[in-house]
């Protein structure tokens, strides 16, 4: 069944090195080609030389087996659902990861450096419509969030939705960096003070008896 | 810690073994027949698959969304789940 109704280039005639080499001048990281690869490194392919993004090749299915949970980032970029309220949640311990790292980075960027899995856990974007323009001016950004990956190209599942509803949701919901740095401030300030004014140890003003005497 | 379904935790902490493909996260009742029409009816012939694509995400999804019409939230759960597993058992 053929995933596209226009005419595209067709690569079923060559060899599977040939169609090995082609995907690795473009940076894939080519598995062994056989009858169950091929089909798919042959798409691959054509999306990488199109630039193109495949509409689905069957009826999508929202048939999935049970309600969708909450995910948190960790370090190691797992991969987070994407109901709207959890987007904020996320988005805060994004933001949260953010600054411990770099603060010099802006939300576009980091956004895009610390978690790529991220951007694909917004499917659901669609809700996420009013974009301001400058948030959608910011969209061609994150399309290169799949590089560590394999491929160069940045257009391949990407909707430019995804990226900027990360983003969009770390500014609604974000307090400022300066913001966050007062508050350090002060709170380093008030455990000085406490500090300074501590009182002394306890000091035992019970005179020791310098010869004990047994009664 | 990372909250996961139910199904995807109990996939990943124990060998797949003879699980049918329906235990895979993401796949449900309609995506695990579509599969299993096309011979995929254990979960470690979707590992294979997986594995045969050097466990890259874009290729595995892409493959699975041309098998069984998986959208991207259900390719995202099946590779975050086989991914898993084979850190800790391949």
């Amino acid at each position: 069944m053929p995933p596209t109704g226009q005419p595209t280039i067709d690569f079923s005639n060559i060899s599977d090195e040939d169609l090995s080499q082609m995907l690795k001048d473009y940076g894939v990281s080519v598995g062994p080609i056989n009858a169950a690869t091929r089909k798919t490194y042959e798409r691959r392919l054509v999306q990488l030389k199109t630039g193109k993004l495949p509409p689905s090749s069957q009826t999508p299915v929202d048939d999935d087996d049970e309600e969708v949970q909450v995910r948190q980032p960790e370090p190691q970029r797992r991969q987070t659902s994407n109901l709207s309220d959890s987007t904020q949640s996320y988005a805060s311990s994004l933001r949260d990861s953010n600054y411990s790292s770099s603060s010099s980075k802006s939300y576009v960027s980091s956004v895009r450096d610390s978690d790529f899995s991220a951007s694909r856990s917004f499917p659901y974007s669609e809700r996420h419509t009013d974009l301001s323009p400058d948030v959608r001016s910011r969209s061609s950004l994150p399309a290169d969030r799949r590089t560590p990956s394999s491929y160069a190209p940045s257009s391949l599942y990407s909707t430019p939705v995804k990226g900027p509803t990360a983003t969009k949701v770390s500014k609604e919901k974000g307090i400022p960096l300066w913001l966050k740095l007062v508050a350090v401030a002060i709170v380093v300030i008030l455990i000085y003070l406490i500090y300074i004014n501590m009182e002394p140890a306890a000091v035992n003003n019970i005179p020791e008896i310098q010869n004990k005497m047994e009664v | 810690m990372s909250t996961t379904s139910k199904k995807h935790r109990n996939f990943v902490s124990e060998p797949m073994g003879e699980k049918p493909v329906t235990e895979l996260a993401g796949i449900g009742d309609v995506l695990g027949k579509r599969l299993i029409d096309q011979n995929y009816d254990k979960a470690y012939t979707v590992l294979g698959q997986f594995l045969l694509f050097k466990k890259d995400e874009g290729l595995f999804t892409d493959w699975l969304n041309d098998k069984c019409g998986a959208n991207s939230k259900q390719q995202g759960d099946c590779y975050q789940c086989l991914k898993e597993w084979c850190d800790s058992f391949l």
